[in-house]
């Protein structure tokens, strides 16, 4: 890692982080702290980034979900279990929560579904009656003409030919009416729409599973391999060795612009302190008087 | 305190010795960039007559010393709210030098605390009241120039708040001596609109309970020293029944005095100008940043060691504002000059070159 990425990752823990005295530390109990080198932060940092991203590729997962597998990784190089379990209690949270949503959004979908079909079903049925009106209208016209045509003696093959074709236009006109239907058309949509959320939901549920089933076996592994060291388990974690109500502190870039700030400031100071002292009619804002403050002592 | 010695100290290449000073009232405290950290009271005080000066073997003496020899002493507290006393006056009058020339002895003693090498220019970064006025900044300066190599003054709440990276949404209250002063910290340098000064402070309570135990203590006779040292051991703003006994002379003989109610009363009496301050201060800020600014209250100061202060002022600022956080910084008395310290470290070399 060059120089340069060092100082900016040196940069970012220093903003990231927060800021407690000894002395505090010591107040809440706390006898001992874990100190973290920066290479070593540097090195679990890149180790990190080339594990989930190469886990993200092979799984094809989002950004966000590479992330999570980075901070997961993180977390278990620190061996932070603590965090790791609460981690996973957001996860299982979180799961929980897309599962909720994966639910009511099958409802609807199934529901546009019902709804879609019976639409269908009634569509239908209006068309078959209308069909069937104008099939016997249609057929009582055609053999109203077939008895003309007989009376002329005109050929029986000419009333079948006639026939069908007429049928052939009443089943081209009754599709028409089955697939252009601007309602149907939007509601067919809207299932199709519901399909690609229900899809997209059902995936975001897969990654959160699979990360809440890799935290939870990390962090098993981790219990196990605690309880072969023999090391005996804090009851509680200790507080955190940066825990207090710090901002986030300024960098370096504000810091130099306060830094101007104040050196202007004292600048003009001087320079009107040297006006004054040059033309001592100048009025300057006075505070009220104090008493005079010579100290007594009653005997 | 933190005072190595100089035989052992690491010599320093540069040559330069940073100083971070919190010039206050009642106490002066100083940070130096080769880890001496010193707190002196701030009187400063000369001997009377030549049979002073024959005992005393001093020309002047400062602090807890000059406090334990005052009667023998022409004695000068050379703050008063903050900033030097008489400063307000014109220069040339026989006060404003006295009190000048003691402010500056002051400033001298506090630096040679930090026991600088022959060789170092010092570079000092003074902390003044968040409100302090031109002639006020002006008499600092003058009384710190002949002392040190280059100096800056700065609001002192605004050094607490660097000292500690607390520079963005949260409300420093310096409760000095002199005076309280309150700077909301917005992630920019704070102008006048961020700022308060009210002289509810520590000795606003010294004569409250002068006033209160004059009425108490029937026939007593003290010294405002005694009751300092009084409120300095055993004040409490919170609803304690622990008694408070004062004894003082009547007529000559030690008589004990239960002084609780009274303590507390005095010590009440700065609470709600700090309240209404810290409500003028949060109602003025940006409504969408109100709330981080409520629940980052920080207290400093000497008057912040004052028992109970945090959660009163929590409790007044949960009734009239809905909220309200209350953290106590860990050094109050070093917090102004440790944060001095960082500002004169932070700045540019060029910088303090321009000003020397």
């Amino acid at each position: 890692m060059s120089e340069s990425l060092s100082r900016r990752l040196a940069g970012l823990f220093r903003s990231k982080s927060d800021l407690t005295s000894v002395k505090a530390l010591e107040k809440a109990g706390v006898r001992s702290v874990n100190v973290l080198d920066l290479r070593q932060l540097e090195a679990i940092v890149g180790e990190v980034m080339e594990s989930a991203l190469r886990d993200a590729l092979a799984s094809d997962g989002s950004a966000e979900r590479a992330a999570d597998g980075a901070r997961i990784e993180f977390l278990r190089r620190l061996g932070l279990n603590g965090r790791l379990a609460e981690r996973g209690g957001e996860l299982a949270a979180e799961s929980e929560q897309l599962a909720g949503s994966l639910t009511r959004l099958r409802d609807a979908l199934d529901q546009s579904k019902a709804a879609l079909a019976e639409r269908r079903a009634t569509q239908q049925r209006g068309a078959l009656d209308e069909l069937r009106e104008r099939l016997d209208a249609l057929l009582d016209a055609t053999f109203a003409r077939q008895a003309e045509l007989q009376a002329v003696g005109v050929a029986p093959d000419a009333t079948r030919g006639e026939l069908r074709s007429a049928l052939l236009a009443l089943l081209e006109a009754a599709l028409c009416a089955g697939t252009g239907d601007a309602t149907g058309g939007e509601e067919a949509a809207q299932v199709e729409l519901l399909e690609r959320r229900v899809k997209k939901l059902n995936a975001q549920l897969l990654e959160t599973q699979a990360l809440l089933a890799r935290t939870q076996a990390e962090k098993e592994a981790q219990e196990e391999a605690a309880a072969a060291r023999g090391a005996a388990r804090p009851a509680a974690p200790p507080p955190s060795a940066t825990t207090s109500v710090a901002a986030p502190a300024a960098d370096s870039a504000s810091r130099k612009a306060l830094m101007r700030e104040i050196f202007a400031h004292n600048l003009e100071l001087r320079r009107t302190l040297g006006e004054n002292a040059a033309e001592p009619g100048v009025p300057v804002r006075t505070e009220p008087r104090t008493e005079p403050r010579i100290e007594t002592e009653q005997r | 305190m933190n005072a190595p010695d100089a035989r052992t100290r690491p010599a320093n290449p540069q040559g330069i010795l940073y100083v971070g000073m919190d010039l206050g009232t009642s106490r002066t405290s100083i940070a130096a960039s080769n880890g001496v950290r010193e707190t002196v009271a701030s009187y400063v005080g000369y001997p009377k007559d030549v049979i002073s000066k024959k005992a005393l073997k001093k020309e002047v003496l400062f602090g807890d010393e000059a406090l334990a020899n005052r009667l023998a002493l022409n004695l000068y507290r050379p703050l008063a709210g903050g900033v030097i006393q008489h400063s307000d006056a014109a220069p040339d009058s026989a006060e404003a030098k006295a009190y000048l020339k003691a402010a500056q002895e002051l400033i001298r003693h506090a630096v040679g605390l930090a026991r600088p090498q022959a060789d170092e220019l010092v570079y000092a970064v003074i902390g003044c009241p968040a409100q302090c006025s031109l002639k006020n900044k002006s008499a600092i300066l003058e009384a710190a120039r002949p002392v040190v190599d280059s100096v800056m003054i700065v609001s002192e709440p605004f050094t607490v708040a660097y000292g500690i990276d607390q520079l963005a949404d949260c409300l420093v209250i310096d409760i000095g001596a002199g005076t309280t002063d309150l700077c909301r910290m917005r992630g920019a340098m704070p102008t006048a609109e961020d700022q308060l000064t009210n002289n509810f402070a520590g000795d606003h309570v010294d004569r409250k309970l002068e006033e209160l135990l004059k009425k108490k203590c029937v026939g007593a006779s003290f010294s405002i020293h005694a009751i300092r040292e009084l409120k300095e051991r055993f004040s409490s703003v919170g609803d304690t029944k622990e008694p408070v006994w004062f004894e003082v002379p009547v007529a000559g003989k030690p008589t004990r005095f239960e002084v609780g109610a009274e303590l507390r009363e005095a010590c009440r009496s700065i609470v709600p100008p700090m309240v209404d301050a810290i409500h003028q201060l949060i109602a003025s800020y940006d409504p969408d940043f109100q709330s981080r600014l409520k629940n980052r209250v920080l207290l400093g100061g000497g008057g912040s060691q004052m028992g109970g202060l945090r959660e009163m002022l929590e409790t007044e600022m949960k009734s009239r504002l809905g909220e309200g956080r209350v953290t106590r910084v860990d050094e109050p008395t070093y917090g102004g000059a440790n944060g001095a310290l960082k500002i004169a470290h932070d700045m540019p070399p060029e910088f303090w070159e321009k000003l020397s």
